[in-house]
């Protein structure tokens, strides 16, 4: 397993060209992780969310802040050496490679150092883990919008990535697959402390930000800033029902400006 | 005057044990054959060649669209000019037709590859080799797919015409003869002998886009 890198976003700000004049869409927004830690943002729809998590991934440059990836001693790391595994909103398969060869085309550098038969097993093994066995071969019109997303969940992790980034990745599946991947990213942060990836999720259920995270980020509407840091205490393995939560859930929710009260 | 089905029909069998209508048919076709294929290979690889390359682009493109712009019947009596009166002309006609929906599907599909999967070839750091094997030669099959289609119904329809302006034989020009000889019937079997195979081999190329690409069928029409 790889070791997660630290990220630093400092004082971020994006804006994007609007048909009525310039649309900010990130002001001055800060956060960070620590190597192999879960961090999950929260926020409502349109604040921003996505268009962080694509800064963060060097898919679009910030207008002014800074994004940096960092070692354990916080000092700035090469970021073509940082490996990153990201699962979008919709899968991303190519629509005319099977199953397996899409999870394949996850292992970037990896590809270099294994042979053919490992690079296979890597990939069965993740297929196995996303419970995708028997559709190897498959192409991806011919499986589940569900399926494809777990398709598109293995393509990130076959590459043993140092930072995973994750826009909403258990939209479109139904509540058994939903918390049976959920478990698959427990597993895969449980794995080694800061030896495991450090990973980014974006998401808009505030259950599934506390079961899988160290820390949750809740942004205000655009333009996004941080309104609240919340750390979730909760010794791993978690069980979803216990009572060590309340307290995170609690500060989220009014961060959100939602009542807890019964 | 519409003349009677029967009489369309009659003039079809006679035609047929005459072997004339037959011999018309395999002329047509042949020559819409060599045309196609023509058209096939030269739209394919200027396609490729532009839609890869900017620079081409920007010198190739511009004169390619003014050509696009004039029909390919109007060039009849140059190629004529040019390639004689033989089959030489008519084939060229057809593969001018041909070449234009071949070339500007597969350009498109080379220089306009889907935004979504240029960043996913970023984030998974695909080399340009990669990003060539992977996604965009793959990728093209679908629409140079679409781009042969269009390009055989373009090629059909550009055979007729030439047929009918400068040819003694195929079955343009049995359209065309039959209105001096006055026989509305073999007209008409000469223009549902034609619709009738465009329509089959329309279908026949739809199959093959199904088989050879199924994620297209999907995705593009």
């Amino acid at each position: 397993m790889s070791a997660g890198v630290g990220l630093l976003v400092e004082n971020v700000v994006k804006q994007f060209a609007g048909d009525s004049g310039a649309l900010l869409v990130l002001d001055h927004l800060s956060l960070c992780c620590r190597p192999g830690e879960f961090v999950s943002i929260l926020g409502p729809s349109g604040a921003g969310k996505t268009t962080l998590l694509r800064l963060i991934a060097g898919l679009d440059t910030v207008d002014s802040g800074r994004i940096a990836y960092t070692d354990n001693s916080l000092n700035e790391v090469d970021p073509s050496s940082v490996r990153i595994g990201m699962v979008f909103q919709e899968p991303r398969l190519l629509p005319w490679a099977s199953v397996a060869a899409n999870i394949r085309y996850g292992l970037q550098d990896r590809a270099a150092q294994m042979s053919k038969s490992e690079q296979e097993y890597a990939v069965a093994e993740l297929i196995e883990r996303t419970g995708l066995s028997g559709f190897e071969s498959y192409l991806p019109h011919q499986i589940s919008g569900g399926m494809a997303q777990r398709a598109a969940l293995a393509r990130a992790l076959v590459g043993d990535p140092n930072l995973l980034l994750l826009d909403e990745p258990l939209g479109s599946l139904d509540i058994k697959n939903r918390l049976a991947i959920q478990d698959l990213l427990a597993n895969v942060v449980c794995a080694g402390g800061s030896a495991a990836p450090t990973c980014v999720m974006v998401t808009h259920s505030v259950d599934e930000a506390l079961y899988l995270s160290d820390r949750v980020y809740v942004l205000s509407e655009r333009p996004a800033a941080v309104i609240a840091e919340v750390d979730v205490p909760v010794a791993r393995p978690r069980d979803r029902a216990s009572t060590g939560f309340f307290e995170a859930k609690r500060q989220i929710l009014s961060a959100l400006g939602v009542s807890s009260s019964p | 005057m519409i003349p009677a089905p029967s009489d369309v029909l009659l003039a079809a069998l006679s035609g047929i044990s005459s072997g004339e209508l037959v011999n018309y048919v395999a002329i047509s076709i042949l020559r819409v054959a060599k045309g196609f294929l023509l058209a096939s290979v030269a739209g394919v690889s200027a396609g490729l060649a532009v839609g890869w390359s900017p620079t081409v682009r920007a010198m190739v493109d511009p004169f390619l669209s003014f050509l696009r712009q004039i029909p390919p019947v109007a060039w009849i009596p140059v190629f004529i000019m040019w390639f004689g009166i033989g089959e030489g002309s008519k084939v060229m006609v057809i593969a001018y037709a041909a070449f234009f929906p071949v070339f500007l599907n597969t350009e498109t599909s080379v220089s306009q590859v889907c935004d979504t999967f240029l960043e996913l070839g970023r984030v998974y750091r695909f080399t340009k080799a990669q990003m060539l094997t992977r996604v965009i030669l793959p990728g093209s099959l679908g629409p140079v797919f679409a781009g042969l289609r269009l390009g055989l119904s373009a090629s059909w329809r550009a055979l007729v015409a030439a047929e009918m302006l400068a040819s003694a034989s195929g079955l343009g020009y049995m359209i065309v003869i039959s209105r001096e000889l006055v026989r509305p019937d073999v007209m008409f079997v000469g223009i549902v002998v034609v619709g009738l195979f465009g329509y089959l081999v329309d279908v026949g190329a739809i199959r093959l886009q199904r088989t050879v690409a199924p994620w297209s069928w999907q995705v593009r029409e």
